[in-house]
């Protein structure tokens, strides 16, 4: 399934019913349906968060292929931002100490089974990789 | 679809998901608080970033006034989540 968005935060809408007609087309309820939302919605706010402010598309590829899904996110005019790369946050300090920035990225490591990152003339995709539970 | 209300003894009550675009609901009722409070999960399916960002900045809020929220009923997918940032050490999760 894909699916093109505009690069602005009013389309996440349409995003999350995207991926709640995947699931429901997959059967894919419980702990991988919200694993799906929050992976999808952590990349796409991202995208409209830190992309290049001009209204471009966003291109969402869902898909599942036997027991592991295969998730897409690719911003086509955006500076490199690979995931993997992101500092870690530390999730142990003291509740003075801690800030909400980076936890999505976090989070996002943690939930996936394996992240792959391209970037070339200002095409950037992150593609995450998750076996169902 | 999310809802945020407060229960009979005060408690809050979550319910649906709580995505990005339904943030501000639940940033405007907890933000507001100015007492301890049990927030109840019970009815809660999901929650992104910017709903942990709202959770943190209302136990920040309240802990300088010497208060705290206490988070119940957590779905597994919602208490794994909190586990991996670290809430589990500066929220008490019943």
């Amino acid at each position: 399934m894909e699916m093109r968005l505009r690069r602005e935060m009013s389309a996440l809408s349409s995003l999350l019913t995207m991926s709640e007609e995947f699931c429901r087309l997959n059967g894919l309820t419980g702990p991988n349906r919200e694993t799906i939302d929050f992976v999808l919605e952590e990349l796409f706010t991202n995208a409209v968060k830190y992309g290049s402010g001009d209204p471009g598309e966003i291109l969402i590829v869902l898909d599942r292929r036997q027991s592991e899904l295969h998730l897409s996110v690719t911003d086509f005019d955006a500076d490199r931002f690979d995931p993997r790369e992101f500092p870690e946050v530390e999730v142990g300090e003291p509740l003075d100490a801690r800030h909400p920035g980076g936890l999505g990225i976090h989070l996002l490591r943690k939930l996936a089974d394996r992240i792959e990152y391209e970037h070339h003339d200002r095409t950037s995709r992150i593609t995450i990789y998750k076996r169902l539970e | 679809m999310f809802e945020i209300e407060t229960g009979p003894d005060g408690e809050i009550l979550l319910s649906g998901r709580l995505d990005a675009t339904q943030v501000e609901k639940a940033r405007e009722v907890l933000l507001a608080l100015d007492e301890s409070r049990t927030v109840d999960f019970s009815k809660l399916e999901y929650i992104a970033s910017a709903g942990l960002g709202v959770l943190l900045a209302t136990q920040k809020m309240l802990g300088s006034k010497g208060c705290s929220i206490r988070l119940v009923n957590l779905n597994n997918h919602i208490r794994d989540v909190l586990h991996f940032s670290g809430f589990d050490q500066i929220f008490e999760i019943g």
